[in-house]
């Protein structure tokens, strides 16, 4: 009893936690020569289906060292709620319309969720880590992203210049997407 | 029966000894702002040394701080001299001979680290995990610190305009400080 007990525990948690799922930098979508190690660099990811969250770690190698690099999601849509999680949605226009941009030759719609920050030490290496949710359920399409900068729709750095500015996508080039399915 | 036992007791008096337990303390306001919002029940720095990879991880985290803002976040540690690292992050000012400065009525010699941002969502809430080192052995007299912005001492925030300090851990006073000792 206790071993068909511990048994199903076990199925439960499994189908609650999925796999996590690793993904390569590129360069881009605006800078193209911010330095980076594109072999060790890596954005990980997974769905909680239980709690609805989305958990995401940015790991940066041998950017510049001693800077601030604004992490965020993407998404590529037509139209998109207000907040992602607990996360404000950034760049809507008319209400819940996606604006139309074109990079790297590439028109598409989008909107952006800016969650965190990766600071880098002396040897250009950082890591941040954050949870998102609960998400209301949906299929999103979406794009990670470094900025060159942090402050980009926020309060407290750089405000909304040349930090908004792209300097690594995952998984690029623009338009590009990772497809999150929260059940 | 008896010789696995002991290897047991001793593989885990060995693991207990290498980490430390979490040292977990509040946040107070101050030393420059006193004003910024927080919820100073719920917040809180965690610590741990482990000393057998001479590192220190450092988890800062806010809630119901201003939200949809940048907070940097260090240790500012009192001393006379001070190395030119602190593990693999650098000491601002190049390390040397401390600067003293005055705060709440207190006059005494500082230098610090930047080690990262917190990025808060909606509700003002976030959090951010680092670990530094390797570290010199020693015994360092700190603050951990949050900063009323990002960039300063760092590339690609709004530089050192406002690096006034919104929270100190432990507080109340400038200089009441927890010591770490890296063996």
């Amino acid at each position: 009893m206790k071993k068909m007990l511990m048994m199903a525990f076990l199925l439960s948690a499994s189908a609650g936690f999925a796999g996590t799922t690793t993904q390569k930098w590129t360069a881009g979508w605006d800078n193209f020569g911010e330095p980076l190690n594109y072999t060790k660099s890596k954005v990980a990811w997974s769905v909680n289906a239980t709690s609805k969250k989305l958990t995401v770690t940015y790991t940066l190698v041998s950017a510049i060292p001693g800077k601030l690099y604004q992490v965020d999601l993407a998404f590529f849509c037509s139209t998109f709620a207000s907040t992602f999680g607990q996360f404000p949605v950034q760049g809507l226009v008319n209400g819940n319309d996606c604006p139309t941009i074109t990079r790297q030759n590439v028109t598409a719609s989008a909107a952006y969720s800016e969650v965190g920050v990766v600071t880098t030490d002396l040897n250009g290496n950082g890591v941040f880590a954050v949870s998102i949710g609960p998400i209301a359920a949906g299929t999103y399409k979406v794009e990670f992203r470094a900025l060159d900068g942090a402050g980009c729709n926020l309060i407290g750095g750089a405000g909304n210049g040349s930090d908004c500015d792209s300097d690594f996508q995952s998984p690029g080039p623009f338009g590009t997407t990772t497809t999150i399915v929260i059940p | 029966m008896k010789r696995t036992f002991l290897i047991s007791a001793v593989l885990l008096l060995a693991a207990a000894h290498a980490f430390a337990g979490a040292t977990a303390q509040k946040w107070t306001a101050g030393w420059d702002n006193f004003g910024e919002p927080l919820n100073y029940k719920t917040s809180k720095v965690t610590w741990s040394v482990n000393s057998a990879k001479k590192t220190l991880s450092v988890t800062f985290k806010l809630a119901a701080a201003r939200p949809n803002k940048l907070y940097q976040v260090g240790i500012n540690f009192f001393c006379t001299s001070f190395p030119a690292t602190f593990g693999n992050y650098p000491v601002n000012g190049g390390g040397g001979a401390c600067n003293t400065i005055t705060r709440q009525g207190v006059t005494l010699s500082v230098t610090s680290v930047e080690l990262g941002a917190v990025t808060t969502d909606e509700h003002g809430n976030g959090s951010f995990a680092v670990v530094i080192g390797p570290i010199a052995a020693g015994s360092y007299v700190l603050e951990f610190q949050t900063r009323d912005s990002v960039g300063c001492n760092l590339i690609g925030g709004d530089g050192n305009s406002d690096c006034a300090d919104d929270f100190q851990s432990p507080g109340p006073t400038f200089g009441d400080t927890t010591t770490i000792t890296i063996p």
